[in-house]
Parts: C-alpha cells; sequence; structure tokens
C-alpha cells in the first residue's frame, strides 16, 4: 500500500482538475513544462517563443482535459497537443532541430561524463544529420522524453515502422560511437 | 543466441528494460554484452537527465491565465456517464411499446396519443442531445475539425 502522502500520479492529478480541483494543474505543469518547453525549443529554436508555446500548450492542455480519459499516459496526451500546436504554427514547414544541436551541457569534473557527452551528442548529431527535418523529432523523443514508439506514433502521426527504423538507425549510431569511444 | 544477435535484439527493443527472455539468458553469460548493453544504457540514462533544457517556471504565469480565463470551467460529467443517460433514454423509448401501461392508454386512448407522445419523447431527446453538445463543444471542434487550430487531430 503507498503511503498516505505519496504524490498522486498524473491520471490522479487530471481527475481531481476534472472534478473542479482546478489548482491541481500547476502540479501538472511543474511536472511536463520542462519536457513541453524542449519540444518547443527543437521547433522555435529560441527561448522566448518557447516559452510562450510552453503557455498556450498547457492552456490548451487545461481546456481540452475533459476529453483526457486515461486511456493514454497523459504525457503521450499532452505532447500530442504540444506537437500539434508546433505544426499548425509552424503551418507547412514541420521543421524540427534535434536538441543536440543546440544543447548546453556543462563540463563535467568526472571525464567518464564528459567523455558520455561527447558521445551522445555526436551520436545523435550523426543520426539525425541525414533524416528529414519532419522526423528529427522520432529520435529527440524517443533519446530526451523517453518515448515509446507506440507513443511516438501516436504524438506525431508516423507510421510506427518509420519510427522504428529512424529509431533503430539512432541507436546503431550510439552502439557503434559508444564502441568507438571505448 | 550469439553476441550479434543478442545486441541486434536489444537495439531492436520497443520499450527500454524489457529484453526478451533469450537476450537476457545471453547477457547473464555474455560479459561483453553486458558492458556494452551497460555502456548504451548509461549513455541514453544521460540523455535524458542531461540534454532536456531547463525550462523557465511557467506555473504561475499559466494559473493565473487559467484563473482569469472564462473558459475555465471543465465539462464535470464524463462521455461514459452521458453515453450511459442516452441508452437508458433510448432504451426506455424503445422498450415503452411493449409494456401494458403502453397497452392499456393504446386501448383507453386509441393511436390519438401517439402525436403527443412522440412529441413528448423528441423535446426529451433534444434536451439531451443539447445539453450533450452545449457541455462538449470543445470536443466537437476538435472530432470535426471545426477549427483549424484544433489541438488534438493528427497533422
Amino acid at each position: 500500500m503507498s503511503p498516505p502522502d505519496s504524490d498522486p500520479d498524473d491520471v490522479d492529478l487530471v481527475r481531481m482538475v476534472q472534478g473542479g480541483d482546478t489548482e491541481q494543474f500547476s502540479l501538472l505543469i511543474g511536472r511536463h513544462q520542462r519536457s513541453v518547453f524542449g519540444l518547443g525549443l527543437g521547433f522555435f529554436k529560441n527561448r522566448e517563443d518557447a516559452a510562450d508555446f510552453t503557455q498556450d500548450v498547457f492552456l490548451k492542455a487545461f481546456r481540452s482535459l475533459s476529453s483526457f480519459q486515461g486511456r493514454s499516459k497523459f504525457s503521450t496526451w499532452l505532447y500530442r497537443i504540444a506537437y500539434n500546436t508546433a505544426i499548425n504554427a509552424l503551418k507547412r514547414r514541420k521543421e524540427y532541430a534535434s536538441l543536440a544541436e543546440d544543447a548546453e551541457l556543462p563540463d563535467y569534473d568526472d571525464p567518464e561524463r564528459q567523455a558520455l557527452g561527447e558521445a551522445t551528442r555526436a551520436a545523435v548529431l550523426s543520426a539525425v544529420k541525414d533524416l528529414p527535418e519532419r522526423f528529427r523529432i522520432c529520435v529527440d523523443l524517443y533519446y530526451f522524453f523517453g518515448v515509446s514508439y507506440p507513443d511516438i506514433e501516436t504524438i506525431t502521426g508516423f507510421p510506427v515502422n518509420t519510427i522504428k527504423s529512424h529509431v533503430f538507425r539512432a541507436k546503431s549510431i550510439l552502439r557503434e560511437t559508444l564502441k568507438d569511444e571505448n | 543466441m550469439d553476441c550479434a544477435r543478442a545486441m541486434l535484439s536489444i537495439i531492436e527493443s520497443k520499450e527500454d528494460g524489457h529484453l526478451p527472455l533469450l537476450v537476457r539468458l545471453h547477457l547473464s553469460r555474455c560479459a561483453s554484452c553486458t558492458a556494452e548493453y551497460t555502456r548504451m544504457r548509461k549513455a541514453i540514462d544521460f540523455m535524458r537527465s542531461e540534454y532536456l533544457p531547463r525550462s523557465p517556471d511557467l506555473a504561475e504565469l499559466i494559473m493565473t491565465a487559467i484563473r482569469t480565463s472564462p473558459k475555465a470551467e471543465i465539462a464535470p460529467v464524463s462521455f461514459r456517464d452521458w453515453a450511459i443517460v442516452g441508452i437508458v433514454i433510448l432504451a426506455a423509448i424503445a422498450i415503452a411499446p411493449l409494456g401494458s401501461a403502453f397497452s392499456w392508454v393504446k386501448k383507453s386512448f386509441g393511436s390519438d396519443f401517439l402525436l403527443p407522445l412522440n412529441v413528448v419523447l423528441g423535446l426529451i431527446l433534444s434536451a439531451y442531445g443539447a445539453l450533450f453538445i452545449g457541455t462538449h463543444l470543445n470536443e466537437f471542434v476538435i472530432r470535426f475539425k471545426l477549427d483549424e487550430n484544433s489541438e488534438l487531430e493528427q497533422p
């Protein structure tokens, strides 16, 4: 049995908001704003627009919350709103720059961590450089957001086999890069 | 299972941490594949913890917008509850002619009561439909793509 003071999960919070306790929505914002902001940065490439985008996405999510049935994870549902909001904002230019392209990783004291940072960055850049821009988000969603293939399909609408092949290639590149590093 | 096939299977696995039994067996007795798998896991964990940029704290700003928004109300009744009520209404209309009360009314008044009865049932159905649509306007806009900025349709 979970302790009584344990944090409610996303679905519990959604149910509370749907029941009228709208203030609980701030906890959902706190949990997911970094991810939505990251997606915004990938699409809009500057922090101001990404912040505006994040606000827009959460307002849309709040207004649509009554339609959330809990059949998917809240994060998947939210990312789908974010993805569609970005695509609609950019109209036909479904461009997305991988977060690895502009990532500002700190200098780590731990050399192993430093090497890991350099290797992962090289691997992701290599994986996305030959991909059409609209598919780059698949690699980011898998690597940086920890989203599964079926959920990436739900979010982006790309066929799952297309997603699998892009992520498979990205994982193969990561494996080779790590081997070289080693 | 050999090392090449085990690593291919690891790369092909859909979900992290859910490896096929044969792969897990292979890892339990192959130090080099285990080391390689551990390196990949470490790299992926690193990416998930380090690459997402820090976001400014927008919670209060968004909550203020929500509190002052005229559309801050949320339909308190779920789709399932609406569907149950709709099914009950339709079932009641469908089985009403089979009941003894209906037979008695028909015997007493002939078929003259059918018109007012249908008017009443029609009003009940219209009221139910209007209430349902009125409390789910946002969902209808999204479902039938009435708004080009609809956020839940597939791109």
